[in-house]
């Protein structure tokens, strides 16, 4: 596929690789919230440079927040 | 959750408290001017690049499986060493397994030192419960990693 951006599937291969389904979904639930919160699949791909602890605490705390 | 400048000194942190960790539990004495550990009973590290073409390794699945045997072995009695968490691949992706694996090894109870370059790591580390931040300072004239306290 010349001319097109890879995504890298970290979390999939993680999963193959024998990861607790538990953590996947937690790490997938984190990527997905972080892609919805900050603008799709375009911000996920070009991501802005953002201050630590800028959102944190934003929805009310625990690790979604990060 | 270990962060700041590269070459900063992050990595000689972790390895210096495993060697001071694995001495303690060997009647060695440890080289500080004062020191109190507890006895662990794992020192569980996953440090360094262990990309293999003859064991079928890239970067990341190394650091994966190694973090997978860390955490079936881990107690909250072990000491767990965690160099660049996240890393090898896309940020985010690396980023959220991090704090995935983390809340795990939160859950067991043992004690973490990880390094990271992630912010999310970071932001993580100054909001979850029983995370700590400490970073390696840098110093602007010296363009090096200046370490205090």
């Amino acid at each position: 596929m010349v001319g097109v951006p890879g995504g890298s599937s970290g979390i999939a291969i993680a999963r193959r690789l024998g990861l607790s389904e538990e953590i996947i979904e937690r790490a997938r639930a984190l990527l997905l919230s972080r892609i919805a919160r900050g603008g799709g699949l375009d911000a996920y791909l070009h991501p802005q440079p953002r201050g630590v602890g800028s959102h944190a605490k934003a929805d009310g705390g625990g690790a979604t927040c990060v | 959750m270990i962060s700041g400048p590269n070459t900063g000194g992050k990595t000689v942190a972790l390895k210096t408290i495993g060697l001071a960790a694995l001495a303690t539990q060997s009647a060695i004495p440890v080289a500080a001017q004062r020191a109190m550990l507890p006895l662990f009973d794992h020192v569980l590290v996953d440090i360094g690049d262990e990309q293999s073409i003859a064991a079928d390794l890239s970067t990341f699945s190394a650091h994966m499986l190694n973090l997978k045997s860390i955490l079936a072995t881990a107690t909250r009695e072990s000491l767990v060493l965690v160099d660049e968490m996240g890393t090898g691949t896309a940020p985010e992706e690396g980023a959220a397994l991090a704090v995935a694996l983390l809340e795990e090894f939160r859950a067991k109870g043992c004690l973490v030192l990880a390094t990271t370059h992630h912010d999310r790591l970071k932001a993580y580390a100054s909001t979850a419960e029983g995370v700590l931040n400490g970073a390696v300072e840098f110093d602007d004239v010296n363009l090096r990693g200046r370490r205090t306290g």
